[in-house]
């Protein structure tokens, strides 16, 4: 069963994520800010990380996105950012920090499901 | 009165006046003698409240009457007498609203003024100096003078523009060592001409970011450093030093003092005074303008004076700031989630059906 992390500061979003992804058999972790996120991913090392991006607190999603991709141990680790922000330089920011794939809110369950799959599925 | 109850009453916003049916205070608790003047055991002056205790004292099965007590140009007192939970007494309930829209369009007129009586002239006339500066450069000093007066209206301006915002609508990600490095290019030349050093020390690419508007929080810093350099004295260095702190940052803007070789003692930093009571006066705009942008991020601004050292401390919440608009996108998320839940729930029994049928 692939492992999934949710990181995610409104526990509204969080739970709609959660909800969605109980539709297929993931394990589901979740956090809600981005230290607690970077340390449960260095934990429990996900197949894929859920991540917002405006976060309360010390590390924002870019940043936690940024130091999962540049830890050797979770080099196989996905990252899915879910934003709000849709900005051309959000986005680039979002590629810079090694995100695997850039997701708008409000979200699609369904392209999430997708999305996941996608990320997933063997090479 | 019991104490307890005198010390209830004593400590609501409210206004609270008991008086007797005899016209006289009986008791009355901070706010209402604020809102009023009344106190024990003072009789009532003629007028509406007294008029409203002799109707109570008439037929004590009255309605409570309402009215307004007091109106100046910047608040209303409104009074509610009722019958009183003694015999013979009524009680007078206060209450005080500010006249906020007043003090708004008061404001509005006086940016206007400021703005385009005031400081479109001042730039007119500062440009018309500059235009002759080549050929006269003995009005050098007019013209320092007329952009100081136009910056001090700029800041004025901006203060009025933020004094009745309850916050920005931008959400720009900020890097704080990003923007000191920006500021402080556009500052150098003032710094190498007042003769002061500036090192910014504790902030790199990994801290954490501010997330709010950009060009006001720019506002807010280049100010400080501004008045840093210039309320150091020649020769002396500031430094600039972030901190993380929690969920906060903590930016200080520190003059250091002179430079001392290691030899005059365990200090490298003799301290200098700084504090000019002439450059304060003319720096409460600014400080005021930068305390309101740092207050609509969240922050702090704060002076601290030690040794006639004056420090300029700005506190920051790091990461995204408490949403305002929550709801709006929770709606949004649940009308998405409500048009996919039956395609969801189809791709569902699809995947269940899978193993059967195979």
């Amino acid at each position: 069963m692939h492992k999934i992390l949710i990181v995610e500061d409104q526990p509204d979003i969080r739970t709609l994520v959660r909800v969605t992804l109980e539709f297929e058999d993931f394990e589901i972790h979740e956090a809600g800010d981005g230290v607690s996120g970077l340390k449960l991913a260095e934990a429990i090392r996900p197949d894929l990380v859920l991540l917002d991006v405006m976060m309360q607190g010390e590390l924002d999603g870019y940043q936690v996105c940024s130091r999962i991709k540049a830890n050797g141990a979770l080099h196989q680790t996905k990252v899915v950012l879910l934003t709000a922000r849709g900005q051309a330089s959000d986005r680039e920011m979002g590629r810079k920090a090694g995100c695997d794939q850039y997701m708008l809110k409000p979200f699609s369950p369904l392209e999430l499901i997708e999305t996941i799959d996608q990320l997933l599925a063997p090479a | 009165m019991n104490n307890t109850l005198k010390e209830i009453l004593g400590g609501m916003s409210e206004g609270l006046v008991l008086v007797g049916f005899d016209g006289r205070v009986r008791y009355s608790n901070a706010a209402a003698e604020r809102m009023t003047g009344l106190e024990r055991p003072q009789p009532l002056p003629p007028g509406p409240l007294r008029e409203a205790i002799s109707r109570i004292a008439q037929s004590p099965n009255a309605d409570a009457a309402e009215f307004v007590l007091r109106e100046s140009s910047a608040s209303v007192v409104k009074a509610r007498c009722l019958p009183g939970m003694q015999m013979g007494e009524a009680v007078v309930l206060l209450t005080e609203s500010r006249k906020e829209g007043l003090y708004r369009q008061a404001l509005d007129n006086l940016m206007t003024v400021i703005g385009l009586d005031l400081r479109e002239p001042c730039n007119q006339l500062a440009g018309s100096l500059n235009a002759l500066i080549e050929d006269q450069p003995e009005l050098a000093e007019q013209l320092e003078a007329v952009n100081k007066v136009s910056e001090l209206l700029g800041k004025l301006a901006d203060l009025g523009q933020l004094w009745g915002s309850d916050g920005f609508d931008s959400e720009d990600r900020i890097v704080l060592h990003e923007m000191l490095a920006e500021i402080w290019t556009e500052l150098s030349p003032q710094a190498k001409q007042h003769g002061v050093r500036v090192s910014i020390n504790g902030l790199n690419a990994d801290s954490a970011p501010v997330y709010g508007s950009r060009v006001w929080l720019k506002r807010a810093l280049e100010e400080c450093l501004r008045e840093a350099i210039a309320s150091s004295a020649k020769g002396s260095n500031v430094e600039i030093e972030g901190r993380q702190i929690g969920q906060r940052i903590m930016l200080v803007f520190r003059n250091l003092g002179f430079y001392a070789p290691p030899e005059a003692g365990s200090r490298s930093f003799l301290p200098v005074p700084t504090v000019s009571a002439e450059r304060r006066a003319e720096a409460v705009i600014g400080l005021n303008l930068c305390k309101r942008i740092v207050e609509l991020h969240g922050g702090a601004l704060r002076e601290e004076c030690e040794f006639d050292q004056l420090d300029f401390v700005v506190e920051l919440p790091t990461g995204a700031p408490v949403r305002s608009n929550n709801s709006e996108l929770d709606l949004a998320q649940a009308k998405r989630y409500a048009a996919d839940m039956s395609r969801l729930l189809a791709r569902r029994n699809k995947a269940k059906d899978a193993p059967a049928a195979g």
